[in-house]
């Protein structure tokens, strides 16, 4: 009996409008999204290649650059925004941000620019959420008016199994649809000459796809409990409409503006006038000892007013990279309190796995600005060398640049949490759909 | 007839709703096999409110329903066994065909070893025109969709057929061929408890014929009893009559 209500539970989704509608946008979005992203995820890596190569042949400088995310093709997060190369390092700063060093990448798709924006965490988020909206909410309010329900309860059917059952071809139906949308995805990734996926990509696009499972579970399972209910299915679909327009845009945004509240940032005119001051405090000390850097008839002068130079210019350094650093920690922190916040929003959950599944997200590039401030100590190390014992310093290397990136095990782990929300949420929705089932009054 | 054991039977049946209407006050009612009884009564004299009960798609608030013995409200799905119903509005499911509708209430009826012959045969038995046997029943008039849900019953065979208000927006001609469909189920030895409007075929196929108001069974007579008296007097009678003190 349950496999007779799945398969025409099944029949009655593939035959609707409605979900041929939603599907042709999933499929056309993603596809052109992906095609978009994946290009220029190419041209970035292109670019990426050519300044490294071009970098190095300046050996005097050392610039560190940063290539983009893969995963970027499909969650296209921060990635592209925040940089792409530390400025030449010395012992004066500290780079605290990278800049736009690399052409910005022009689409070979002008037509479909505009999708930009789109990639497929978005498709998943808006769009396909909106489609299981528009399939769950009949589940039951549209059965009730239509008279079907009562036909098909005045069987020895037990209501619950009705429902697993509607729960089972909903989400086999909603499922199938990410399958087709997340193979579209990655066969456009896999089959670009300049995308190389590895295992551990694999990995990580298994796992994105997992949350954007978990992520459209819930929302068939708030479908189903307003369907139950609401009677009418045009007041059910008003009701998850409201609900939707709150979940996915107006609450994850309020959440940011709360925290912005909550954990006020300083200004960036108090910034910069923090910076001057510090800058002011070493003014002399600095000029003083750049007086006398090359001295050919003391140079012993000469050498301990150049190391004088690198320490007074390395504190200044730090103190003004502290000055960033607290900028920074406060800002995480304003981060994590959105986050916080959010996480009753099972858009925002979705966002923040996505991206740091994706290695698009906020951490990933603090991460890799710790390592810049990393090789910055130690070419500061190294040009102190320079001056206190010169053969020592012709036999030293600069370490070459490194991070740590989270690995794929240590990203899972994290996203544990939200994954659990999500999964918590369904379960929340559900229970109520199958208590508010068992019993409803069908007059 | 009133030596055989009731297929349905209400006992002391009331229903009061959580907004405080009592829909049903102290009903008691049998229909026995081979038995058509007819439910007269205005909009919310709690005929459909019988019904519901009956399938166990509301609770009661005080009394048992009984279908072939079985007490509805403790084995709902055992009771559901012995009965088939056919509603006011038989929709169905637009974008099925009505063999594939046919096909899916029978499983759930039970009946699993059924072949496109055997629906075919019921569809043509309720004279459904063989064109539309394998059309999308969303395209289907009001009458081929009721002669569609009859379909349902009799495919489930089952004892007890329940009614509500199965006439109800049907053209003449369809109604005339849906009670003599009525007509044979009852000559099978169904047991057939039907709500509805219509006064003039509650007389014509009626073997008992109760009147509701305001929840109560205020008048029941066997066809017997109706050859003497006219039905229609009686029914505009009780509905101009005072209201009923309700508690």
């Amino acid at each position: 009996m349950f496999k007779t209500i799945v398969v025409r539970e099944i029949l009655e989704y593939l035959k609707s409008a409605r979900f041929a509608l939603g599907l042709f946008i999933t499929v056309v979005l993603v596809a052109a999204s992906t095609l978009i992203n994946v290009e220029d995820y190419a041209l970035r890596h292109q670019d990426y290649l050519d300044a490294k190569k071009e970098l190095q042949a300046e050996s005097r400088r050392v610039n560190i650059l940063r290539g983009p995310q893969v995963l970027s093709a499909l969650v296209r997060g921060k990635d592209r925004d925040l940089g792409e190369m530390a400025p030449r390092i010395g012992v004066h700063r500290v780079p605290s941000e990278l800049s736009g060093y690399m052409n910005v990448p022009k689409s070979k798709y002008p037509s479909l620019a505009r999708l930009s924006a789109v990639d497929f965490a978005f498709v998943v988020r808006v769009i396909m959420s909106l489609m299981v909206i528009f399939l769950a909410y009949g589940a039951v309010a549209e059965e009730k008016a239509a008279g079907t329900l009562k036909l098909v309860l005045a069987n020895s059917l037990p209501r619950d199994k009705l429902l697993l059952g509607k729960l089972a071809s909903g989400l086999a139906v909603v499922l199938g649809a990410l399958a087709v949308a997340a193979l579209l995805a990655v066969l456009f990734m896999v089959l670009h000459p300049a995308v190389s996926l590895l295992a551990d990509d694999i990995l990580r696009i298994a796992g994105m796809m997992a949350v954007s499972a978990l992520y459209l579970s819930m929302f068939y399972a708030l479908g189903l409990f307003v369907s139950v209910k609401v009677d009418r299915p045009a007041v059910a679909l008003m009701v998850l409409l409201q609900a939707w327009i709150f979940l996915v845009v107006l609450y994850p945004n309020l959440s940011v503006t709360l925290a912005e509240r909550l954990v006020p940032l300083p200004s960036e005119q108090s910034v910069v006038a923090e910076k001057a001051a510090v800058e002011g405090r070493f003014r002399q000390a600095i000029e003083d000892a750049s007086e006398r850097l090359v001295d050919f008839a003391d140079p012993k002068k000469a050498a301990e007013n150049r190391l004088r130079y690198n320490q007074v210019s390395s504190q200044k350094a730090e103190e003004i990279h502290k000055l960033d650093s607290e900028f920074s920690r406060r800002q995480t922190r304003q981060m994590k309190s959105a986050d916080l916040l959010s996480s009753l929003s099972p858009a925002a959950l979705y966002d923040h796995v996505m991206n740091r599944l994706a290695r698009t997200d906020i951490r990933e590039y603090e991460a890799f600005m710790d390592g810049v401030v990393r090789l910055w100590r130690s070419y500061v190390e190294r040009d102190n060398l320079r001056v206190t014992n010169y053969e020592a310093y012709k036999r030293s290397k600069l370490p070459d640049f490194s991070y740590a990136s989270e690995s794929t095990s240590q990203s899972i782990v994290a996203v544990l949490p939200q994954g659990l929300a999500l999964i918590l949420f369904s379960l929340v929705f559900f229970m109520l759909a199958y208590t508010g089932f068992l019993k409803k009054d069908l007059r | 007839m009133t030596d055989l054991q009731p297929i349905l039977k209400a006992d002391d049946l009331s229903k009061r709703y959580e907004d405080g209407i009592l829909a049903l006050d102290h009903l008691n009612l049998q229909v026995q096999p081979g038995e058509v009884y007819c439910l007269l009564g205005a909009n919310g004299a709690g005929k459909t409110t019988t019904i519901n009960l009956f399938l166990n798609f509301i609770p009661p608030t005080t009394g048992t329903c009984f279908i072939n013995g079985i007490d509805v409200t403790k084995d709902p799905l055992e009771a559901k066994k012995y009965v088939a119903f056919v509603s006011e509005n038989v929709m169905l499911y637009g974008n099925f065909t009505a063999r594939q509708n046919l096909d899916f209430f029978a499983k759930l009826g039970g009946k699993t070893a059924l072949a496109k012959n055997d629906y075919y045969q019921v569809m043509r038995r309720v004279s459904l025109q063989e064109k539309a046997f394998d059309q999308r029943v969303k395209n289907f008039s009001k009458g081929m969709r009721q002669k569609l849900g009859i379909s349902i019953a009799i495919i489930k065979d089952a004892p007890a057929v329940l009614l509500d208000e199965p006439t109800a927006g049907l053209d003449p001609k369809a109604a005339t061929e849906f009670l003599e469909i009525m007509a044979e189920l009852k000559n099978e030895g169904k047991a057939i408890l039907m709500s509805t409007h219509d006064i003039f075929r509650a007389k014509e196929i009626g073997d008992r014929v109760g009147i509701m108001k305001e929840g109560r069974l205020v008048m029941e007579r066997t066809r017997q009893e109706l050859q003497y008296e006219d039905l229609v007097k009686i029914y505009i009678d009780y509905m101009k009559s005072e209201p009923l003190s309700i508690s």
